[in-house]
C-alpha cells in the first residue's frame, strides 16, 4: 500500500529512472539481438555451389582482415582438373574476378569495394543462384551479361570501366543478381589470382563423400567448405564491417548501462534529498531504517520491472529497423538481417533489474539514515551545502584530472585518447562534486544584470538560485556532463583529424592530386589523363625469412604452413603485406617524409627490387640487402632484393615495388592517386573539361583536387565511421543526461509547488511565476554549460600540445561550435518543458492551491 | 517512564546551546502531564528525547525499564512503535494516504493487517466516523489533528506524547481534543504527556511541569485551575 501510494504520489521522481531503464534495456535488447544475428553468411555469389574449395588462409596482424591467398595459375589448372574428376561433381569452376563498373550517362555507377570485384568469367555464374532473365550467355569477346537492375536490354551497348580503362560492350543477357559476366577467355587476363574453386554437384550427390574426396585432392593447399561453413569465404570487408559494428554497439551499450546506473542513482539520490521530511515522518511513526531501505528497493524494482519490460518489448520491436540502419551506416555488411530470439531481450531485462538495484543502492542507504526529527524541519536554505566527503572527493578528482591533463600534454599518439577520456572523467566528477562551491560565484556573475532589471523576476531568480545552492548544483550537474562529454568527444575527434590532415598535407610535395570519384580507384586510362607519379596499392604475400635465400638473416623460423614452398610457388599461408607500385624517382620527389634508415633508395627501380618499412623488416626478419621470397597477387611468386629500409610512416604502405611489377602481377589493381606538379582547378587546359563541356575525367571516375583536400579526404570512409561512432556515443550520453536534466528539474519544480503558490498568493500573476520558473531553468542550463565547457577546454588544449609536439606542425583546437549549439539548445528546450509544464499544472488550481494545503 | 539527568546540547564550542540541561522527571502510568515554559525553554526537545525520536547527549531515558540509550536504531524504532505515540504540532500526515490509511500506517509498518473494525473504532474515538476515506488535504486542521491522534493511539502505546496538539486550533476544537486526551487517561489508564502554552489546556492535566532554560523549575499538582497556572507562568517569563 505504502509503495503503491508513494509511487502514485511520486511519479515525477520516477519518470527519469523509468525512461532511462526503458531505453537502456531497449538498447541492450537490440544489441543482444543484433549480436546473435550477426553471424557470417554464405555470400550470394557462391550460394549455388554445394562445395567450395578455398585457398590457404593468411595471418595478418590482429585487427586486420585479409582474403585468402591465391593459387598459382598452374595450381589452379591442376586442382580444377582433379576436382572435376571427382564422381558426382558436374563442374569445378575457378572463380575469376576483376574490377568492373558500368558507366551510365557519363558517370560510373554503383561504386564497388576494391576487395569485392564485380567482374567475373561467365562460368562463375554457375556458382551463384542467379538466373538469366533475358538474352543468353556472353559468347563474343565484346559481350557482357549484367544485372537486370541496371535497366539495359539485351542488344544495347554499355561502357564498362575496368582496371585498364573504359571499353564498349554489348549486353548479351541479363541476370537477377549483381555482377558483370564476360566470356571466360576475355575475363582471364583481366582477373586477379584465383582464390576459390566452386564445385557444382549432380542432383542427389553425397556431399560428405565429395568433401572427403576434395580434401584428398587439395591437401594442405586449401580448405574444403560445405553447408554453413561456406560462410568463411565472405569478403573480409564484411568481417571487418561486422567487427567495427560490434565495437560501436558494445561501446554504446556499455555506455548506456553505465549512464543508466548513474541516472537511476542520481535521481533516486535527489529524491531522497527531497523526501527527507516524508522519510522523517515515516521514521517518527515507527518505520525502521531497514523498512525505508526496502521501500526504496521496492520502488526501484517496481519501476525497473515495468521499465525493463517495456524496454525489452520496445527493443525487440525496433531491432529489425535498427539492423537496417546499421547496414546503411556501414556498421553491418549488406544483407544483414536481425533474427528474433527470446533470450537476448530476457537477458537484457534481467540486466535492467540489476541496474535499477545498483542505482538505488546508495540512495537507499541515505534513506535509512534519515532521522525521525527531520520531519519537523524545513530545509530549503542550504546551510552546509558542502559535506566533508564532498570536499575531499571533489578536490581529489579535480587534482587527479589536472594531473592526467599534464601527462596528456606529453602523451604519445596511442595514449592521447585514453588520457583525454580519463582526465575528463576525473575533471567532470570533481566539478560535479565541487559544484556547490562553484555555483554561487557563477550564479552571481551570470545573474548580476538580472537584479538591475525593474521587475521582480530577476531578483527572484537570482535569490532562489543563490539560496538553494545544492538544488541548483544538482540540477545543473547533468547539464555539465552533457556539454562536457559532447564537446570533448566531438572536439578531440575534430582536432586530431585536422592535425593528421595537416601533417599529411605537409608531407606531400605536389601541386594537385588526381583521385577517384565514384570508383574504388583509378583505371590506367584515368591515370593517363595527367602527368605525374602514381600510387598503385595491392597485397603481396611474404614468406618469413628462413635463411635459405640471403644468409643475411638468422633463423627466424616459420610459423604454421607459411613455409611450404614448392617449385618457386607460394603454396600456403604467408604473411599478407600491404604493398604499392610506384615510380621510384617520382615517388622520392613527391614524398617529403621519406626517411631511409639503411640501404640506398636510389637503387630501387629494377623489376627485382623492393623497399620495406622498418616495422615489416623487423617482423619478418629482413634487412637491407636480403633476398626475400614474395608471393604476388596473381599466385605466382619470386625473389626480390630489399634495397632500402625506410622508417615506419614515411611511406603510406609497408612495401614498395616498381609500378610495372604490381601492374603485371595484379591486372585488377587500381591506382589510388596520381600526384602532379600542376595546380588543381585553375581553369585552363587542365580543368578536366574537354570539347563541348563534357567532363571526361568524371566519366573515367577521376577528379583533380588540391593536396590539402586529398589529405583531408584520405581515409574519408574511415573518418566517416569514426564520426558516426562519435555521434552515436554523443547521442547516447547526451540523451541520457538530457533525461536526467529534465527529470531533476521536473522533480524540483513539482517539489516547489508550495513555494510557487506562495508567489502567486503574494500577488504575482501566473505569467510572472512561469517566467520566473523558465528563467531559473535557463540559468541552470547556463551554469551547467559554463562548468561543462571547462572540462573539454582543458583536455583539448592538452591534446593540441601533444599533437603539435608530435607532428611538429601547429595544430588548431577545433571547438565544435555546431555540436555545442545543438546540445545546449536541445537541453534548454527540454529544461523549459520539464519545469514550466509542471509549474503550469501546479498553478492551474489558482492561489487557493486546491490540493496543496498539506505539503 | 523516567528521564534522569537528561542533557541535550546542540553544536559545540562557543556556539554550544544546551536545550536540556540536566532534566530529571517521571511520568507515571495513567497520568496526564502538561509541560509548560517560555518559548525556547526546551519543551519540544524534552518530548523528543522522552519519545526516543532524538538521542540525548547525556543522562538516561527509560521506558518500562528499558534504557533507550542502549538500543540500536532499529531496536529503538521497534520499541517506539510498540510503546510510544507522538502527536506533532503540525499534524505531519502522509499526504498521499487517506485518513484511514494514515491511521493504519504504524500497524502496517509493524507488519500487521489492520482490523477494519479496530480502525473504525479508533476513528470513532476521535470523532471522525465516516471521514476515513478522505485525504489530508480534504480535511480541516482540527480533523487532521484528530487523525494524527488516532494514528498515535492505534498501536495502544504505553505513553502518548503531544507537542502543542491544540496550537493551531480554535477554542472549541481545542476543548474537544483535550477532552479526548483526558478521556483516554481516565478510561484507558493511558499515560499522556502534552506540551502547551495555553493555561486552559494545561488545566486538563493532573500535573504541570514548568521548564525554563532547559531545566525543570517548578511542578504544580492537585486540582489545577487555569488562573493559577497562568499566574505561575507570568512569574516565569521575565526569568528568561
Ligand atoms: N536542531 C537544532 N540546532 C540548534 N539548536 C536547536 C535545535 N533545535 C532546538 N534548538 C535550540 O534548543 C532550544 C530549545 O528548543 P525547543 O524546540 O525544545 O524549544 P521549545 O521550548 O519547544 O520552544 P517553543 O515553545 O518555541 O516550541 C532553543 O533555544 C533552540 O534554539
Ligand atoms: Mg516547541
Amino acid at each position: 500500500m505504502l509503495t503503491l501510494a508513494a509511487l502514485r504520489a511520486r511519479w515525477t521522481g520516477l519518470v527519469g529512472p523509468f525512461v532511462a531503464l526503458c531505453l537502456g534495456v531497449a538498447l541492450m535488447s537490440m544489441t543482444a539481438l543484433i549480436l546473435v544475428s550477426a553471424q557470417p553468411r554464405v555470400p550470394d555469389r557462391y550460394a549455388g555451389a554445394a562445395v567450395l574449395v578455398a585457398g590457404p588462409t593468411v595471418e595478418g596482424i590482429p585487427g586486420t582482415f585479409h582474403e585468402r591467398r591465391p593459387w598459382s595459375p598452374e595450381q589452379v589448372a591442376a586442382l580444377t582438373g582433379r576436382l572435376a574428376a571427382i564422381p558426382a561433381v558436374t563442374a569445378a569452376v575457378p572463380d575469376r574476378s576483376f574490377y568492373a563498373q558500368a558507366v551510365l550517362d557519363g558517370r560510373p555507377v554503383g561504386e564497388p569495394a576494391l576487395a569485392d570485384p564485380q567482374g567475373h568469367g561467365w562460368s562463375s555464374a554457375a556458382l551463384a543462384p542467379y538466373r538469366l532473365t533475358a538474352g543468353g550467355p556472353p559468347e563474343r569477346p565484346d559481350e557482357v551479361v549484367l544485372d537486370q537492375a541496371l535497366g539495359l536490354a539485351p542488344g544495347s551497348p554499355v561502357t564498362l570501366l575496368t582496371a585498364t580503362g573504359p571499353a564498349r560492350y554489348t549486353v548479351a543477357g541479363t541476370l537477377d543478381g549483381p555482377g558483370f559476366y564476360l566470356a571466360d577467355p576475355v575475363a582471364a587476363p583481366l582477373a586477379r589470382g584465383v582464390r576459390l574453386i566452386g564445385l557444382v554437384l549432380a542432383d542427389g550427390a553425397d556431399r560428405s563423400a565429395v568433401r572427403v574426396a576434395a580434401e584428398a585432392v587439395v591437401g594442405r593447399d586449401g580448405t574444403v567448405l560445405t553447408g554453413d561453413g561456406r560462410a568463411e569465404v565472405e569478403p573480409p570487408r564484411d568481417v571487418r564491417t561486422r567487427w567495427i559494428g560490434m565495437q560501436v554497439l558494445t561501446a554504446m551499450t556499455a555506455l548506456a548501462g553505465f549512464v543508466s546506473i548513474f541516472l537511476v542513482a542520481s535521481t533516486f539520490a535527489f529524491g531522497v534529498a527531497q523526501r527527507r521530511r516524508e522519510f522523517g515522518l515515516l521514521r517518527a511513526v515507527g518505520a525502521t531504517p531497514g523498512q525505508l531501505r526496502r521501500l526504496m528497493y521496492t520502488e526501484a524494482l517496481t519501476v525497473g520491472a515495468v521499465g525493463a519490460a517495456v524496454g525489452a518489448v520496445l527493443g525487440t520491436a525496433c531491432a529489425p529497423a535498427f539492423g537496417a540502419v546499421l547496414v546503411d551506416a556501414g556498421f553491418q555488411p549488406a544483407g544483414f538481417r536481425v533474427r528474433l530470439a527470446p533470450w537476448p531481450p530476457a537477458a537484457a531485462y534481467l540486466v535492467g533489474l540489476v541496474v535499477a538495484l545498483l542505482g538505488v543502492w546508495a540512495a537507499s542507504r541515505r534513506a535509512g539514515r534519515v532521522r525521525p526529527l527531520e520531519a519537523l524541519r524545513e530545509a530549503v536554505v542550504d546551510r552546509r551545502p558542502m559535506t566533508r566527503s564532498r570536499w575531499i572527493g571533489g578536490i581529489v578528482s579535480t587534482g587527479g584530472g589536472l594531473l592526467l591533463t599534464v601527462l596528456l600534454a606529453g602523451a604519445g599518439p596511442d595514449d592521447i585518447v585514453n588520457y583525454a577520456l580519463y582526465a575528463s572523467m576525473a575533471l567532470t566528477a570533481g566539478l560535479t562534486l565541487l559544484a556547490p562551491v562553484l555555483v554561487p560565484p557563477l550564479t552571481y556573475a551570470l545573474t548580476w544584470p538580472l537584479e538591475r532589471l525593474p521587475g521582480a523576476t530577476g531578483m527572484l531568480v537570482r535569490r532562489n538560485a543563490l539560496t538553494a545552492v545544492r538544488r541548483t548544483a544538482s540540477t545543473s550537474a547533468p547539464m555539465l556532463l552533457t556539454v562536457g562529454f559532447a564537446v570533448l568527444i566531438a572536439g578531440s575527434v575534430a582536432t586530431s583529424t585536422g592535425a593528421y590532415a595537416s601533417r599529411d598535407a605537409g608531407a606531400i610535395r605536389a601541386g594537385s592530386v588526381l583521385v577517384p570519384a565514384g570508383t574504388p580507384g583509378l583505371s590506367d586510362a584515368a591515370v593517363a589523363t595527367v602527368a605525374g607519379t602514381t600510387l598503385l596499392p595491392s597485397t603481396v604475400y611474404a614468406e618469413p625469412a628462413d635463411g635459405a635465400l640471403s644468409g643475411a638473416v638468422g633463423d627466424a623460423g616459420c610459423t604454421g604452413g607459411g613455409c611450404d614452398r614448392a617449385d618457386g610457388t607460394g603454396t600456403a599461408g604467408g604473411v599478407p603485406v600491404v604493398a604499392a607500385g610506384v615510380e621510384p624517382t617520382g615517388f622520392a620527389r613527391v614524398n617529403g617524409r621519406l626517411d631511409v634508415l639503411s640501404g640506398d633508395f636510389a637503387a630501387f627501380g629494377g623489376p627485382e627490387t623492393t623497399v620495406v618499412t622498418a616495422g615489416l623488416a623487423e617482423r619478418l626478419g629482413w634487412s637491407a640487402g636480403s633476398g626475400v621470397g614474395v608471393g604476388y597477387p596473381d599466385g605466382t611468386s619470386g625473389i626480390v632484393r630489399v634495397v632500402a629500409v625506410v622508417a615506419d610512416g614515411s611511406v603510406p604502405v609497408e612495401m614498395l615495388f616498381p609500378r610495372e611489377v604490381i601492374r603485371a602481377h595484379d591486372p585488377s589493381a587500381l591506382t589510388e592517386a596520381v600526384f602532379t606538379a600542376g595546380a588543381a582547378g585553375n581553369g585552363n587546359e587542365d580543368s578536366g573539361t574537354g570539347n563541348g563541356g563534357v567532363d571526361f575525367r568524371a566519366a573515367l571516375g577521376a577528379r583533380l583536387v588540391t593536396v590539402s583536400e586529398y589529405a583531408a579526404e584520405r581515409d574519408a570512409a574511415e573518418d566517416r565511421l569514426v564520426w558516426l561512432a562519435t555521434l552515436i556515443l554523443i547521442a547516447v550520453s547526451a540523451g541520457y543526461t538530457a533525461i536526467a536534466l529534465a527529470n531533476t528539474l521536473l522533480m524540483a519544480t513539482a517539489h516547489r509547488a508550495r513555494e510557487l503558490l506562495v508567489l502567486l498568493r503574494s500577488g504575482a500573476t501566473v505569467r510572472q511565476v512561469l517566467a520566473t520558473v523558465a528563467a531559473e531553468s535557463a540559468l541552470v542550463v547556463a551554469i551547467g554549460t559554463a562548468l561543462g565547457l571547462l572540462v573539454p577546454l582543458v583536455a583539448l588544449l592538452a591534446i593540441r600540445s601533444a599533437l603539435s609536439e608530435q607532428f611538429g606542425v601547429p595544430v588548431d583546437v577545433v571547438v565544435p561550435g555546431p555540436t555545442i549549439g545543438l546540445v545546449v539548445t536541445g537541453c534548454l528546450v527540454l529544461a523549459l518543458a520539464a519545469s514550466v509544464l509542471p509549474a503550469r499544472l501546479v498553478l492551474r488550481a489558482g492561489p487557493g492551491g486546491g490540493g496543496h494545503r498539506v505539503e | 517512564m523516567r528521564l534522569h539527568e537528561v542533557v541535550r546540547a546542540y553544536g559545540d564550542g562557543p556556539r554550544r546551546v544546551a536545550a536540556l540541561d540536566g532534566v530529571t522527571v517521571d511520568f507515571d502510568r495513567g497520568t496526564f502531564t502538561a509541560v509548560m515554559g517560555p518559548s525556547g525553554s526546551g519543551k519540544s526537545t524534552l518530548l523528543h528525547c522522552a519519545a526516543g525520536l532524538d538521542r540525548p547527549t547525556g543522562g538516561t531515558v527509560t521506558i518500562d525499564g528499558t534504557d533507550l540509550g542502549t538500543l540500536g536504531e532499529t531496536a529503538l524504532t521497534l520499541l517506539r512503535r510498540a510503546r510510544v505515540g507522538f502527536v506533532f504540532q503540525s499534524y505531519n500526515l502522509v499526504p498521499a494516504l487517506t485518513a484511514a490509511q494514515n491511521v493504519a500506517l504504524p500497524l502496517r509498518l509493524a507488519g500487521r493487517r489492520p482490523d477494519p473494525a479496530e480502525l473504525d473504532a479508533t476513528l470513532a474515538e476521535v470523532g471522525l466516523t465516516g471521514r476515513g476515506r478522505h485525504r489530508p488535504d480534504e480535511l480541516s486542521g482540527g480533523e487532521q489533528q484528530r487523525v494524527a491522534i488516532a494514528r498515535a493511539l492505534i498501536s495502544r502505546p504505553a505513553v502518548l506524547f503531544a507537542d502543542e496538539p491544540t496550537g493551531a486550533l480554535d477554542t472549541r476544537t481545542s476543548r474537544d481534543i483535550l477532552r479526548l486526551l483526558r478521556d483516554l487517561v481516565d478510561r484507558h489508564r493511558q499515560t499522556v504527556v502534552m506540551v502547551t502554552h495555553d493555561p486552559v489546556a494545561a488545566a486538563h492535566a493532573d500535573r504541570v511541569v514548568l521548564l525554563a532554560d532547559g531545566r525543570v523549575v517548578d511542578e504544580l499538582g492537585g486540582d489545577l485551575a487555569a488562573e493559577t497556572i497562568a499566574a505561575r507562568m507570568t512569574r516565569l517569563e521575565p526569568a528568561c
